[in-house]
């Protein structure tokens, strides 16, 4: 971990900065992106104050038709900008939520099957495929459907789907490390398994981990976001997918309703998955220049 | 009462073409503040026996199915996994060759240490983070305050080797398994390693198992020598009875392969011919009879067992009588 931070430039000074853009101008294309997601979710709403679900104005406003709702209203008058922000947040919070999930649930099968190995490994590894053969989005929306719609059980169901790729890359990183001569060090030095797994093998395993789990975020929000189109979104709160789901029998007069969202979600799975290609090459030793 | 005393150890391995015995009947034995180097090539089972002692070999494929490891008088063999792990690293430490492999990537060395000392020390961070510095400077690294944060591969081969000393020595352990401590550096850098092992031997006064195919580091470092051949104790003795007067015709064959500086130029290198045989192949009587110039035919039917010789001990139906010519010249290096 310590070692992935100190391989990026520290970039302090905007000469810094310009420097690690010019070495991975796509990463920081990402980043920028990422960016500007967040602080849309930060204080968006803050700027368009009001509840997304209000009929806050006449119906069918295209953007730009009225400054007090720059960016439209839907068919049922509600306020298009400030749908767009609350969306930014709900995607977000789920993108991360449901991949902190994944991630913790992945790297514990993955951890325990690859040290371990064996008869705990086989058991592990078989659940895993059980996971990996059923369509990913089916078993999130059979979930979802069993166990009524919200935020907790979107996150759940995303999670729940996501894991298995993660725990495969784990336990693949612990097979190899589990017998490199530092973990036998650590065990010469009267380690237990939990400490080797937690302070040794793991901080080495991170990496690769890291850069799957910011791929896995971008999947996370096109998951919550078709979710939300099928109309098995939280009905409290106001996804991108609740906006493209209520817009699309007003395609054809008002592409804007499905239009904006989209572009946002686009936007925000862009920008995630550029960050995690970029953080895959800098990881890559073919690929990584040396910069010492 | 020895510290270490293993008594008729006996490894196997199970592998997919059936069960071998890596180590039959292994007998050594250990006093406090003594050295004893383990001797032999590679796939003699030197690191078999440092595994087995410290109870690290894989459980799948690795059992001692005999003898006893009495450590203080208890059998390391009877303990269980908890036990056993507050004795590694507490009262047995281990170094190993490739200090940059067995150090670990992501950690700074200074955490390391303090990681060691706090897992058998019930100590605040701030004097575990003490004691790290205090480790440091006892194996002499340069600017300890520094290195402690740097992370291993920011230190040189032989700083590195310093670092897994400290690691090793943190709860002041009363042996240390030294495996192949100097083989991964270079010369200097060597001279320098064995002479700090020995320094903080004579301060600490903890016994050393100093594992080498090296007779030069043997000769060095070690008060008594144990010679390895397929997995027997073939010979052991004082060091310098062992290096002058070898009555084993491999340790022979060991320490003429040395002896190349009085030959003369362009002259073929003494070697032993052949090759240690497979693990799954041994021949029957002495393992090393189809390599031996001395082999009679008893040695071919029957293995011979440690007895008595000189001032240590051989196996062997041909005992060599005569004196070795060669001598080992003992160089000492300063810390």
């Amino acid at each position: 971990m310590s070692m992935l931070i100190s391989r990026l430039p520290a970039a302090t000074t905007p000469l810094a900065w310009w420097r690690f853009a010019r070495a991975y101008p796509s990463a920081t294309l990402g980043l920028v992106l990422m960016l500007a997601v967040v602080l849309v979710a930060l204080v968006g709403p803050l700027i368009f104050p009001g509840d997304p679900w209000d009929m806050a104005g006449p119906p069918m406003l295209w953007p730009g038709d009225d400054p007090g709702y720059p960016l439209g209203t839907d068919f049922m008058g509600r306020d298009l900008a400030t749908g767009l922000a609350a969306g930014a947040r709900v995607s977000l919070l789920i993108g991360l939520v449901s991949t902190a999930l994944a991630a913790t649930l992945g790297i514990t099968v993955g951890a325990i099957g690859g040290y371990f190995g064996g008869r705990v490994d086989a058991a592990l590894m078989r659940v895993t495929e059980v996971f990996q053969t059923v369509p990913k989005f089916v078993l999130a929306v059979v979930l979802v459907a069993i166990f009524k719609p919200s935020v907790t059980t979107v996150v759940v169901a995303i999670g729940v789907v996501s894991w298995p790729a993660t725990a495969r890359l784990v336990r693949a990183e612990f097979l190899s490390l589990r017998s490199r001569e530092f973990v036998l060090a650590a065990r010469t030095v009267g380690m237990s398994h939990a400490r080797l797994i937690l302070t040794q093998i793991l901080p080495n395993a991170l990496p690769p981990v890291i850069a799957m789990a910011t791929l896995t975020v971008a999947t996370a929000i096109q998951t919550e976001a078709s979710l939300a189109f099928l109309g098995l979104g939280d009905p409290n709160v106001m996804s991108w997918g609740t906006i493209i789901g209520g817009g699309r029998e007003q395609v054809a007069d008002a592409w804007y309703i499905c239009g904006l969202p989209g572009l946002a979600i686009v936007v925000t799975v862009l920008a995630f998955n550029l960050i995690g290609d970029g953080i895959n090459d800098a990881l890559n030793p073919h690929l990584r220049q040396r910069r010492h | 009462m020895a510290l270490l005393d293993i008594r008729a150890l006996r490894t196997g391995f199970t592998t997919a073409t059936g069960h071998v015995t890596a180590l039959h009947d292994v007998s050594l034995s250990i006093d406090r503040g003594e050295t004893l180097a383990l001797v032999g090539e590679s796939g003699s089972g030197k690191s078999v026996t440092a595994c087995s002692i410290l109870r690290l070999l894989p459980r799948r494929v690795a059992r001692v199915t005999g003898g006893q490891i009495l450590f203080n008088g208890a059998d390391l063999l009877a303990l269980d996994d908890r036990a056993m792990q507050g004795i590694r690293g507490n009262r047995i430490a281990m170094i190993f060759q490739e200090p940059m492999s067995a150090l670990n990537p992501v950690m700074r060395i200074g955490d390391q240490i303090i990681e060691a000392v706090r897992l058998h020390r019930r100590v605040t961070h701030a004097e575990a983070h003490a004691r790290a510095l205090a480790l440091l400077e006892q194996v002499r690294m340069p600017s300890p305050r520094e290195r402690a944060n740097d992370f291993p591969h920011q230190l040189s081969g032989g700083m590195r080797q310093r670092a897994m000393i400290a690691i090793a020595l943190a709860c002041e352990p009363d042996l240390l398994i030294a495996d192949e401590p100097t083989t991964a550096l270079d010369v200097t850098t060597q001279a320098q390693i064995l002479a700090l092992l020995k320094r903080l031997q004579a301060e600490t006064g903890m016994a050393m198992l100093l594992i080498t195919h090296d007779l030069g580091v043997v000769a060095e470092t070690a008060n008594r020598a144990a010679v390895m051949y397929a997995g027997r104790v073939v010979e052991q003795g004082p060091v310098e009875a062992l290096l002058t007067r070898p009555a084993h015709p491999y340790t022979a064959g060991l320490l003429a392969a040395l002896a190349i500086e009085t030959l003369p130029p362009g002259s073929r290198l003494p070697e032993i011919p052949g090759t240690v045989p497979p693990l799954s192949a041994m021949p029957a009587g002495c393992a090393f009879a189809p390599r031996c110039t001395h082999a009679v035919a008893r040695c071919r039917i029957e293995v011979p067992v440690l007895e008595p010789a000189g001032s240590g001990e051989v196996a062997c139906h041909a005992r060599l009588r005569v004196p070795s010519p060669t001598v080992i010249e003992i160089e000492e290096v300063a810390a």
